[in-house]
């Protein structure tokens, strides 16, 4: 199976990452680590297969007392995790209790026991919170306490006991969150582990097993722990697929610009406008593939997803795979983006698109796109240059929104010059 | 029964928006609501290609414009017509 096909499944596959690690490097490396390969987790299977047979038809009644007792501590207890329960922490004025500090012995439990507050978690491993039985995790009431909104609560305990990973569960989906990781931006791995027992497939259950074993928060041979190596390169793939990024959008821009400038003369100040609308195009496109990335626009949407890059994006890379020639008296591509560029602008209920609080979209902000396009033959790879690194699809994100800023940024140092006919950038100051 | 369809059309360029309503009888079958629904849009705004349909809407884009065209109250089958039929059958060839 091709790593794009393979992307494509993520949204129903094994687990779920929200922008904790990078999908590229969990899909197509982290398969080649022996910690992964060649995890052993048949036993750990068995135990917990026969734990969930034994406790699901009380489970989907229990509150979250019952949950715990029936279900999450001996889940924690197979992972080889000791622990503390609902340890007091002062917050500021507040007192909160996570509801578990995990240790990775019985010693580091035991040497915790009788200090206070984060000292108390000095040496856990991880702190951890649980919910009752499938209680949704990202659904809070917005007046509410923390303790009904289950992410702020595991936020607020991983800064506050200062601990390297947070996890919250709610029995059936377990998350994972870090503390050096976008951790108040919510970025976390899940794995919905009832699905992944009642499919009986031992080998996607290593997606469970591998990331929340207490195994994957000792150090390993080099001090490191897993999952804090499983970071470390899940940072240096985003930072190489950022640099290439990088190379490509400057190819991207000046085609797009000389698309936007048609047959009319290469003047300076139509070379200056087509550059700079070039750059608001690139900066929309950014826009709307970062928040897709990040689910901040619906692609689980039928209607939405029509009109969506991720749509686009497939659609694309197989046509140009299949070696297909886009026409240059086509606007089509362009002919999507401004409807998508419409939805996003103002929002638009019927495809359950929030309005976007910004002029980044508006019509009436930038004129200067009305009446023109960008045909297909020129915007075809331009585009791709945008979705597609070494012929896998970019994870936007993966990328952080300040590394797309500092792209966009250095493209102002530039401006479009036309020496010979052929549209190329050159620096601004000479 | 009838009910509305609603069409909203906004223009690419400048985002100005069209809203029609048009009464119908709507059919039950989801592929017979999604003929109908790009007829009425096609009536409207020639040239315009269906991109989604699901849940009683459907969207559609021209080169001019992106419409929303959506039933006011998605149509939904009369139940148990089928069961009272065959209790019926039953009773008339019972013996």
């Amino acid at each position: 199976m091709s790593a794009p096909e393979r992307q494509l499944e993520l949204g129903a596959g094994p687990f779920r990452n929200r922008g904790l690690f990078a999908d590229h490097f969990l899909l197509e490396r982290l398969r080649e680590w022996p910690e992964f390969d060649q995890a052993d987790s048949s036993s750990l299977y068995a135990r917990l297969r026969s734990l969930w047979r034994d406790e699901r038809e009380e489970l989907g009644a229990a509150n979250e007392a019952q949950t715990e007792e029936r279900w999450v501590r001996p889940v924690l207890s197979a992972l080889g995790f000791h622990y503390t329960v609902q340890a007091p922490l002062h917050v500021g004025t507040r007192l909160r209790q996570p509801d578990y500090g995990l240790f990775l012995s019985d010693a580091d439990r035991r040497a915790a026991t009788g200090l206070e507050g984060a000292d108390r978690f000095a040496r856990a491993a991880c702190v951890a919170d649980a919910k009752r039985f499938a209680r949704p995790l990202d659904r809070r009431r917005a007046e509410g306490a923390l303790s009904e909104d289950p992410v702020a609560q595991i936020i607020t305990y991983v800064s506050a006991t200062r601990c390297p990973w947070g996890i919250l569960t709610n029995g059936r989906h377990w998350r994972l969150y870090a503390a050096e990781r976008n951790l108040l931006g919510g970025a976390h791995y899940e794995v919905d582990l009832v699905a992944l027992l009642e499919a009986q497939d031992e080998d996607a259950f290593r997606w469970f097993a591998v990331f929340f074993s207490a195994a994957a928060f000792a150090p390993g041979t080099d001090g490191r722990p897993l999952l804090e190596r499983i970071l470390a390169e899940s940072r240096a793939a985003a930072v190489t697929v950022g640099a290439a990024l990088e190379r490509q959008v400057f190819v991207a821009v000046p085609s797009i610009a000389e698309g936007f400038l048609g047959p009319a003369t290469a003047t300076p100040s139509a070379l200056s406008d087509a550059f700079d609308n070039a750059l608001v195009l690139l900066y929309r496109l950014l826009f709307c593939l970062h928040a897709e990335a990040r689910g901040l626009l619906p692609v689980d949407n039928p209607h939405y997803l029509e009109y969506s890059l991720r749509r686009q994006k497939e659609r694309l890379a197989e046509d140009l795979d299949r070696g297909r020639r886009f026409s240059g008296r086509s606007d089509d591509l362009y002919n999507d983006l401004r409807a998508l560029f419409r939805i996003v602008d103002e929002g638009d209920d019927d495809l359950g698109v929030p309005e976007y609080d910004g002029g980044l979209f508006s019509a009436a902000r930038h004129p200067w796109f009305e009446g023109r396009s960008v045909p297909d033959h020129l915007l075809a790879p331009a585009l791709d240059a945008l979705y597609r690194v070494g012929g896998d699809f970019v994870d936007y994100g993966d990328l952080s929104a300040r590394h797309l800023g500092t792209i966009y940024e250095r493209l102002l140092d530039y401006r479009l010059e036309d020496p010979a006919g052929a549209l190329g950038l050159a620096s601004a100051t000479g | 029964m009838r009910t509305h369809v609603t069409i909203k059309a906004r223009d690419l360029d400048t985002d100005a928006k069209d809203v029609a309503t048009v009464d119908v009888a709507p059919p039950f079958e989801p592929f017979e609501q999604r003929a109908q629904l790009t007829r009425l849009v096609e009536e409207r705004h020639p040239g315009a290609r269906l991109r989604s349909f699901a849940d009683g809407a459907a969207t559609f884009l021209s080169r001019e414009h992106l419409i929303v065209a959506s039933y006011s109250k998605p149509p939904s089958r009369p139940r148990a017509a089928k069961a009272v039929e065959t209790s019926e059958q039953e009773r008339l060839f019972a013996r």
